[in-house]
């Protein structure tokens, strides 16, 4: 009865020890930057800087400057 | 919840962008105080208007010069104030990106950092001026190629080269258009012995200030204060009396723009000479002064389409991909 209760909790321990260490592994390897990475960071920072990408905000001020002019003047 | 803004605390003039709405304030950078209760009066415009014409309890001025700080207490209650005009109350905290010269100091920046904190904003990040300019000033900085942007603001003028978006060369000076006006009040005050205010000496500027000779040159009736007699005094002051006048501080900025150029990798060089330097910035409404730099660079120089706004769009572009362009805020990782 005894050994059996041992037997039980030494598999309990494994178990616990290696749902942990997959864990723990797992994590570590979503945290490592990968090789792609910096390329794809790089081209996100790019891509945010292109003419297209800052076409609503340079364009929106100009649209908002040329709807003032075209207003009469009171 | 808030709307993140943008920043353009230059030294003459503040713009304000509000993420999705784009530019919502555009004024002086002045702030009148009553001195005998610490009051905050007027800012922006209505501030201007009282420059030179207060009584002794009032002062009205800039709290900023050559773009760092000069007054903490009255540039946090300046920021306050926009934040609150803006629509930021105390439950509501935005992210602020402000716009500072690239040649602020640690202590400037930490000044800038948290007035903009301490005045109401979650999270605040200082943008170099050049590169926010140069992102406003759409030029294809996503390339790359050789983009040179010239900013002369009120109290710097700075240069830089950008490539990939980053900053290949930069220079910077703490000479802007406010010593242009300065030159033009000594001058007035040296050879003809009157005294103007910094406002009279702005509008001659923009009348009749060239940096190169020009056709259909005309002259200005000014009028000051007599320093002898202390009596009120026209004179007559002509486009070639005012050029000779500012020459000094034009020199200064066209030969930080010389060194710029020579800082450039000699890759880059073609590319000025095929696509020109773009002019920023208040100061660079100056006549002829596009002319002057590319005399004396041999290189073209084109005028930006937006020079007072390009900054703070630059700016309002970053706020709207806060995430992704972090890592151009000053002090960010690379």
């Amino acid at each position: 009865m005894i050994a059996a209760q041992t037997a039980v909790l030494v598999f309990a321990l494994l178990a616990l020890g290696c749902g942990a260490a997959l864990a723990t592994i797992i994590f570590r390897q979503n945290r490592q930057t990968g090789i792609y990475d910096g390329i794809e960071n790089f081209r996100r920072h790019i891509d945010a800087l292109s003419p297209e990408a800052r076409r609503s905000v340079v364009g929106k001020h100009t649209q908002s400057r040329g709807a003032d002019r075209a207003e009469p003047r009171q | 919840m808030a709307r993140d803004l943008a920043i353009d605390l230059g030294t003459a003039n503040t713009l304000v962008y509000m993420k999705g709405r784009g530019i919502v304030l555009n004024e002086p950078s002045v702030i009148a105080v009553n001195r005998k209760t610490s009051e905050v009066l007027a800012t922006g415009h209505e501030a201007w208007n009282m420059i030179g014409r207060t009584p002794g309890y009032i002062v009205a001025v800039r709290p900023l010069r050559g773009g760092a700080i000069t007054d903490f207490d009255i540039t946090e209650r300046m920021i306050r104030l926009l934040l609150q005009r803006v629509g930021v109350s105390r439950f509501t905290r935005p992210k602020v990106v402000i716009c500072v010269p690239s040649a602020i100091t640690e202590v400037e920046r930490r000044a800038v950092t948290d007035a903009t904190r301490r005045a109401g904003a979650s999270d605040a990040q200082l943008i170099e001026q050049p590169m926010a300019a140069a992102i406003g000033a759409e030029l294809p900085i996503d390339e790359p190629v050789g983009n040179m942007v010239i900013d002369i603001g009120g109290g710097t003028s700075e240069t830089a080269v950008i490539s990939l978006g980053g900053v290949v060369a930069l220079e910077a000076i703490r000479v802007g258009s406010f010593d242009i006006d300065a030159a033009i009040q000594t001058y007035v005050r040296r050879e003809h012995g009157i005294a103007i205010g910094e406002r009279t000496a702005e509008e001659i500027k923009i009348q009749i200030g060239t940096a190169a000779p020009m056709p259909n040159e005309r002259g200005a009736q000014v009028r000051g204060r007599d320093l002898v007699s202390g009596l009120p005094k026209n004179i007559d002051l002509t486009a070639e009396e005012v050029r000779f006048a500012i020459d000094e501080v034009v020199s200064q900025i066209v030969q930080s723009v010389t060194r710029c150029l020579s800082k450039v990798p000699p890759e880059m060089a073609q590319d000025f000479l095929q696509r020109g330097m773009y002019l920023v910035g208040g100061g660079g409404l100056l006549r002829g002064l596009a002319q002057r730099i590319e005399r004396e660079t041999d290189v073209p120089v084109r005028m930006s389409p937006m020079p007072l706004e390009a900054v703070v769009l630059g700016a309002g572009h970053c706020v709207e991909n806060y995430q992704v362009l972090r890592s151009m805020f000053m002090g960010a990782r690379r």
